[in-house]
């Protein structure tokens, strides 16, 4: 598993422990549990918090490639399926409310920023999905190919110092 | 003209003309003040209408493949920016009444759509837009 691959896990496990632990502080909220509410809720700040620290503390060795043409075709073809899917949940939402309540019926103003944040988290997961499913499909395709160790201390480079 | 200028201009026409469209699509749709089965009926003949329409005009053979590559640059290069003019205006767009009515206020159904509708034209625009001022830059760079 390559750095790209270890940090979009890092974040789709916070992403997703954190809408868990969120749903189950409104449940929570809901049936007037509030000391157990308040306590998930500071675990749905702390969560997200702790998945940013890992992606930015996972770093190559010094000296290792980052960042190649393979890395930057993956990450373009994940920016436009997670533009895309964001875009259809976009779509979804803004028709969803005249298709229930029929055009002339009003909504709440808040479903506004709630629809930008969803699509905002659509595209996140849907990003990181891509990612993990395009490095998956070329470890597939080249089994026999050395995976790239990202993190590993240069061992081809240590024998030839001595 | 180049291709891309021309295909940048006919995208602006045709996204101009579908938006009026579709706004008086919405209009009518309100007034109905239609619903569930009524609502999917008319955006399923609409459908079927607009998309062998949608299929002539942008299922044109070789459309990027007559690009070079420095045309496909510019492609990107405007896709890209129309991708962040999108976002913005996006969020600009679902924050401004929240903050300007206030979170206890409502708004009608209709809205939303007209906002996606807006958000498609905005980036389309944002793309056309892009596009032809690369050109441009590049046609005085030229010179």
């Amino acid at each position: 598993m390559n750095r790209q691959q270890k940090r979009a896990l890092a974040i789709l496990s916070s992403m997703s422990l954190t809408l868990l632990l969120a749903v189950a502080a409104v449940t929570m909220s809901i049936f007037h549990v509030r000391w157990l509410s308040i306590l998930l809720l500071f675990f749905v700040a702390v969560v997200p918090c702790v998945g940013g620290v890992v992606f930015f503390r996972l770093r190559p060795a010094g000296g290792a490639v980052m960042f190649d043409e393979r890395d930057m075709e993956i990450q373009r073809n994940a920016n436009l399926a997670s533009f895309g899917i964001a875009y259809l949940f976009l779509m979804l939402a803004s028709f969803a409310p005249g298709f229930i309540l029929g055009e002339k019926a009003s909504i709440p103003v808040t479903w506004l920023p709630g629809m930008a944040v969803a699509a905002g988290v659509c595209h996140a997961y849907a990003f990181f999905v891509s990612l993990l499913i395009q490095y998956g499909r070329q470890g597939e395709r080249n089994p026999t190919q050395t995976p790239r160790r990202w993190f590993c201390l240069r061992p081809s480079l240590k024998g030839q110092t001595k | 003209m180049s291709k891309l200028r021309k295909a940048a201009w006919f995208n602006l026409a045709v996204t101009t003309g579908c938006m009026l469209a579709a706004g008086l699509g919405f209009a009518f749709l309100t007034r109905v003040n239609a619903k569930g089965v009524v609502y999917v009926g008319i955006a399923l003949v609409s459908a079927c209408v607009l998309t062998p329409v949608f299929y002539v005009l942008c299922h044109r053979k070789g459309f990027e493949a007559s690009f070079d590559e420095r045309e496909k640059m510019i492609y990107r290069r405007a896709f890209a920016l129309s991708a962040w003019v999108l976002m913005f205006f996006l969020a600009g767009i679902c924050i401004v009444p929240f903050l300007a009515l206030g979170g206890q206020n409502v708004i009608r159904a209709y809205c939303l759509p007209l906002i996606f509708l807006s958000t498609l034209f905005v980036a389309q625009f944002a793309h056309s837009v892009a596009i032809l001022i690369q050109c441009e830059r590049e046609n005085n760079d030229g010179r």
